[in-house]
């Protein structure tokens, strides 16, 4: 607690998040490994193509990249990516309305922790799949269950994050402020709210990379558009190289998303990344 | 302002054994004095300090700000932290208005006054720097007039130099006791450092290792600002020394 205001370790571990994206994201240390394994990837692929001999069970990569140009201008396909990101962006936000208040609750109080925990720790055990059979149940198809599968898997990750955030809180911040003369209200905005941006954002960068990855599974059972309808109809037509095309779309989509937040961190807690 | 400690009670429950940390503590810090609190670790010194600021509370006793009683944390009572306690989200500028906005000190007043701290610590120039890329020395300047610029009656200080090497120790002393001379706040300050007590010092208030009574009451009579030599300081020197000594042997006597 000695650098208690400097906050080093959180922002080593930022840092540290950030360096496996850094190579794309043209950081200080702008590097072309990244080239590298790409190639690498490719040079696997073309040969795996030409081995199994088959346009169907492996598309060479330059198959699936025209693939993917196709599947980029396709007005059907972005129609179903449009909904997929809705579906996303709307349990996402449900994630975060529920779990930063519930994080903030149980961070800052025990006993509110005490009891909240147990509920939250058995159903955190439950595979998120396995919500999807009852999620249809309650909902019907649509919509409706692939948002609650969404908000489901990420809330988890929204309420521990903040109250991790809330909880390494140096308790002298609370002395300070008090001894400053601010009130429970001014502690909490001008305390707790900024000392747990970075966690929250944390905590929202892994419930839209959960809510990315189950919410196009959740799509292949549940529902008749989105992006996961898509790819089941694909393959159901043998479509191979659009099936792969889909799946890098998935792939840059989530890649998105995630450097908007990182984006997001440094524009909200800009204190922490000023050289 | 005047700081009266009257009667102050403090124990911890430890498990069944009740530890009593403070017992009758009672003192008193002129208007415009600068008074530290020595002692062996594990005596009680930021326990007391802590009482003073209103963070914890007493089991018994009093005490009174310029002749008001306080029980709360108030901006009457500036407080350093020996972690500085900056707020890392803030600028340094950001960090020194904070207590003024608190106080609802009018933006002009509030820029001066700034500016003025500013200067008055060396900081010119510096308000835009966030707590991380500050030095040491930066630091501990920046909770000084952090702590002033809410105008404080009385300023409270827990080891504000213990987090740092000695040649570092030395300089933010001197700029203290420089940062002091100009402002002549009534100061309360915890260190268990002999010399850093006479140097700092106008009374230096020595507590017993157990039992959280306290032993003795040292004017320092020496002109500012100090220099650490002459006899009288070494005489201080060995009077405090002999002191804790006794202190730290009260404290082996259960
Ligand atoms: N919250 C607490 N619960 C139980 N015991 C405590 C608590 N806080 C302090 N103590 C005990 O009270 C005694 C005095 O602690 P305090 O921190 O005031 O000492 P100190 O004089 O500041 O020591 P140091 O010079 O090492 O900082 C110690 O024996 C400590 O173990
Ligand atoms: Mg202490």
């Amino acid at each position: 607690m000695a650098d208690s205001e400097g906050s080093a370790a959180a922002r080593v571990r930022d840092r540290e998040i950030l360096d496996g994206t850094r190579v794309l994201g043209g950081g200080r240390k702008r590097s072309w490994w990244w080239l590298l394994s790409i190639a690498i990837v490719f040079a696997i692929w073309q040969f795996a193509a030409y081995s199994y001999d088959s346009v169907l069970l492996m598309p060479p990569p330059l198959d699936a990249l025209a693939a993917l140009w196709r599947a980029v201008r396709d007005p059907e396909i972005l129609l179903n990516m449009g909904i997929t990101i809705k579906r996303v962006l709307i349990g996402f936000s449900i994630a975060m309305l529920i779990g930063v208040p519930l994080g903030y609750l149980m961070g800052y109080s025990q006993r509110a922790s005490a009891v909240i925990d147990p509920l939250i720790n058995t159903l955190r055990q439950i595979p998120i799949m396995a919500w999807v059979p009852l999620s249809i149940v309650w909902f019907g198809l649509g919509d409706g269950p692939t948002i609650f599968i969404i908000a489901f898997v990420g809330v988890f990750a929204v309420i521990l994050s903040t109250i991790a955030g809330v909880r390494s809180i140096p308790k002298d911040y609370y002395d300070a402020a008090r001894s400053m003369g601010a009130g429970r209200l001014q502690i909490l905005t001008n305390v707790i709210l900024p000392a747990t941006v970075p966690d929250i954002i944390t905590g929202a960068r892994l419930a839209l990379g959960a809510g990315w990855g189950s919410v196009i599974c959740a799509e292949f059972i549940a529902t008749s558009a989105g992006f996961g309808y898509v790819m089941v109809r694909a393959q159901t037509q043998l479509e191979t190289g659009t099936l792969m095309a889909l799946m890098l779309m998935a792939a840059l989509v989530g890649f998105t998303i995630d450097r908007g937040l990182i984006k997001l961190n440094h524009s909200l807690a800009k204190w922490r990344f000023a050289e | 302002m005047k700081l009266e400690v009257r009667g102050i009670h403090k124990q911890y429950a430890n498990a069944g054994a009740p530890h009593t940390v403070l017992s009758d503590v009672s003192l008193t810090v002129g208007e415009g004095q600068y008074v530290t609190l020595l002692g062996p670790s594990g005596c009680g010194k930021t326990t007391l300090l802590n009482i003073v600021a209103g963070f914890i509370a007493a089991d018994r006793g009093t005490i009174r700000v310029a002749e008001r009683e306080v029980s709360k944390p108030g901006p009457d009572r500036g407080f350093i932290f020996q972690s500085y306690a900056l707020f890392p989200w803030m600028s340094l500028a950001d960090n020194v208005r904070y207590p003024m906005k608190r106080q609802g000190v009018p933006k002009d007043e509030r820029e001066k006054r700034l500016d003025d701290l500013l200067s008055m610590a060396r900081l010119d120039g510096k308000g835009h720097l966030y707590p991380h890329q500050l030095s040491g020395g930066m630091k501990q300047r920046t909770a000084v007039v952090r702590a002033l610029a809410g105008r404080p009656q009385v300023l409270l200080m827990d080891e504000p130099f213990g987090a740092v090497d000695f040649q570092m120790r030395l300089m933010m002393q001197e700029e203290m006791e420089r940062l002091w001379l100009k402002n002549r706040t009534t100061v309360l300050m915890v260190t268990h450092d002999v010399q850093e007590a006479i140097y700092m010092s106008d009374r230096v208030i020595v507590m017993s290792g157990h039992g959280g009574r306290i032993m003795a009451d040292l004017p320092i009579d020496l002109p500012r600002p100090r220099e650490r030599r002459g006899e009288i300081y070494h005489q201080y020197e060995d009077q405090l020394i002999d002191l804790l000594q006794q202190a730290f042997v009260d404290g082996e006597r259960p």
